[in-house]
This record gives C-alpha cells, sequence and structure tokens, in this order.
C-alpha cells in the first residue's frame, strides 16, 4: 500500500514537472506576449545611475521590440507624436533617455486577443509611468498590434487610446 | 464538556493563542471569512486608492475608499455619482464625478457647469473656477465626467466623455 502511494506521488510529480517543462520551454502565445511586454516595460525603464553605453544598448534593446515597419502614434498630455521605422523609434529612445533623469514604466493590466492565424495579435493595455518630480504615476491606455516575426513576437502598431473623449 | 476541556488543556499555549481552543472551528470559520473576503472582493467590492488632485477637497490623495460594482445593476449611473472608471483594467482607474448623462450637452462658461444651456449647482466644488468649454454633446451610450478640483488648469484635469461600458461602479465610502 505505501509502496503504491509513493509510486502514485511521483507520477503526479512528475507529471507535474512536465507540464511546468512543456509551460516554460513551449509558452502559449498569450504568455510568450505577456512575457514580451514585461520585458519590454522593463527595458524601458531606467534609472539615474545609467551609463552612457548602456543608455546607448539599452536603446538598441528597446527598439529590438518593434518591427522594422513599425508606427508608433502617440497622444501623451497636450503632446503628440508620430514614429515610423525602427531607427526613428531608437532614436526617440535615445531622447527620452537623455531628456528624463529616471523613468519606470509598468504594464498592469494587458488583455490579449490572438488573430485566428495565431500570428498576430492585438493588446489593450495600461502603461504606468512614473518620472522623478511627479508624485503620481501617468496612465496611458495603448492599444498594439503584434505580429509574430521569426518566432519573436514583433510590435508593429502603438497608438494611445483615449480612455475619455 | 469534560472531554473538550481536557483536549484543549493538552494543547500548548502557542497553539491556543494561534488556532484557539478547538481547531476545528477555527479552520471551519477561517474557510467561511476566505470564501467571504473573495466573493465580497472579487464580485461586488473594488478597493481603490487615490492618487492624485483632480477629486480635491472630496477626496484626497492616499485615502482607501470601497467601489460598489453593483450599484448600476438596478439602475443606470446618475448626475453628481463619483465612479470609477476602468482603463484597460481593474488595476488603474480613474475616480471622477458624473455631471452629464447620455445625449445631454454639457458646457463650462466662466467656471460654470452648464448642462443643455442651464446652469448646475454643483455643492462638491469648492475651489474657484474659470473653465471655459464649449458644448460637447454626449452620445446615448456616453456620460461626462470631470474631477472636482476645477482650480487645476483645464489642460491637466483629464475630464470628457466615459462610455457606460468602462464605468466599473459606484463610490460605496
Amino acid at each position: 500500500m505505501k509502496n503504491r502511494l509513493f509510486a502514485l506521488v511521483v507520477v503526479a510529480a512528475s507529471a507535474a514537472a512536465a507540464l511546468w517543462g512543456w509551460r516554460a520551454w513551449f509558452p502559449s502565445p498569450e504568455r510568450a506576449i505577456r512575457q514580451r511586454l514585461g520585458a519590454l516595460a522593463r527595458t524601458a525603464s531606467f534609472g539615474r545611475n545609467e551609463g552612457a553605453l548602456a543608455k546607448m544598448l539599452n536603446c538598441d534593446r528597446l527598439a529590438g521590440f518593434f518591427a522594422n515597419d513599425a508606427e508608433v502614434k502617440l497622444e501623451l498630455g497636450n503632446t503628440a507624436g508620430r514614429l515610423s521605422g525602427r531607427e526613428k523609434i531608437r532614436e526617440a529612445a535615445m531622447s527620452a533617455r537623455s531628456a528624463l533623469a529616471s523613468l519606470k514604466v509598468d504594464f498592469p493590466d494587458i488583455n490579449i486577443v490572438l488573430g485566428a492565424d495565431r500570428q498576430s495579435a492585438e493588446v489593450d493595455l495600461t502603461a504606468l509611468c512614473k518620472v522623478p518630480g511627479e508624485p503620481d504615476p501617468q496612465p496611458y491606455e495603448l492599444k498594439l498590434l503584434l505580429k509574430r516575426l521569426g518566432g519573436d513576437w514583433m510590435i508593429r502598431r502603438v497608438e494611445t487610446v483615449k480612455t475619455l473623449r | 464538556m469534560a472531554t473538550q476541556a481536557e483536549s484543549s488543556a493538552s494543547l500548548p499555549w502557542w497553539c491556543i493563542v494561534l488556532i484557539g481552543r478547538r481547531p476545528k472551528r477555527t479552520l471551519v470559520r477561517i474557510g467561511v471569512l476566505v470564501t467571504v473576503c473573495f466573493v465580497l472582493f472579487k464580485f461586488v467590492l473594488a478597493p481603490v486608492r487615490i492618487e492624485g488632485p483632480s477629486m480635491l477637497p472630496t477626496y484626497r490623495r492616499g485615502q482607501v475608499h470601497l467601489i460598489n460594482r453593483l450599484a448600476y445593476r438596478s439602475h443606470e449611473p446618475r448626475r453628481g455619482d463619483v465612479v470609477a472608471i476602468e482603463y484597460s483594467g481593474e488595476h488603474v482607474m480613474l475616480l471622477k464625478r458624473i455631471v452629464g448623462l447620455p445625449g445631454e450637452t454639457v458646457a463650462f462658461e466662466g467656471g460654470r457647469l452648464l448642462i443643455n444651456g442651464q446652469a448646475v449647482e454643483e455643492p462638491y466644488v469648492r475651489y474657484s473656477c474659470d473653465w471655459e468649454m464649449p458644448p460637447k454633446v454626449d452620445l446615448p451610450d456616453e456620460f461626462y465626467v470631470v474631477g472636482d478640483n476645477r482650480s487645476m488648469p483645464q489642460d491637466d484635469h483629464y475630464e470628457g466623455r466615459a462610455k457606460r461600458e468602462r464605468i466599473l461602479g459606484k463610490l460605496l465610502l
């Protein structure tokens, strides 16, 4: 009886480990997109002590989340801007990193709608941006279009959503 | 009775402090409490912490309040209600007051709120206001929402028309 129970526990533990391994190695598209957006938020954030080389490398990494033909259309407060292409995004990231002492980006609410082909996805999220000098983080609602290119989920379009019209 | 007294007497003091004299009953109580809290905070109430100055002086930064998710099951939102408006989810929300109902025209003239051209009394607005806004018409499923702090520059104050589906509930406390 004890042997059977032990065998049962071993089988259950092995099944759980296999399931965990499968999910870690082969994540579902939703999970992969969430991981990708988490990495994007971490890369977009920077501290006061970021050196010049790290700044450049992180801007390159940030641009790497976007497709070559990506388009970013943002209306943040009273300023609006449009960027086309990965290089423009990299330049904008560089100038933002030079203008701000630090930035903390977080995406607390991510809603993902996968396309029928499961190779594209529309994502609605809230971006919380905390800059020094401001007591509270500033929320922005964004709509992203992602496409699976070369095994990675790349951002093809970003635009702000007007929560209040 | 004697058995219970004996069994509780046999428990070490720290066990009595942690789980009481009747562990089974304590477990049941904990289970009920957890279930009630889960149901209450998942389906009925949403706790919110205020950030930002837009609802001053009625609600201040750092205060914690509860949103009643069921407030609008029997009736639609009303003018004067303070509501939580969702961004893309429930982690970050806007807290605003409804001033314009669907189909109404909202305007600001010399800081006074005009609904369908008529000035509206707003006892909750305590600070002076000089806002100007040409008339805006709410669509059938839209409510015009604005904060109580009208002393802020209008450009810095996030206000406008919110779709009904974005209104999570009414501020309860």
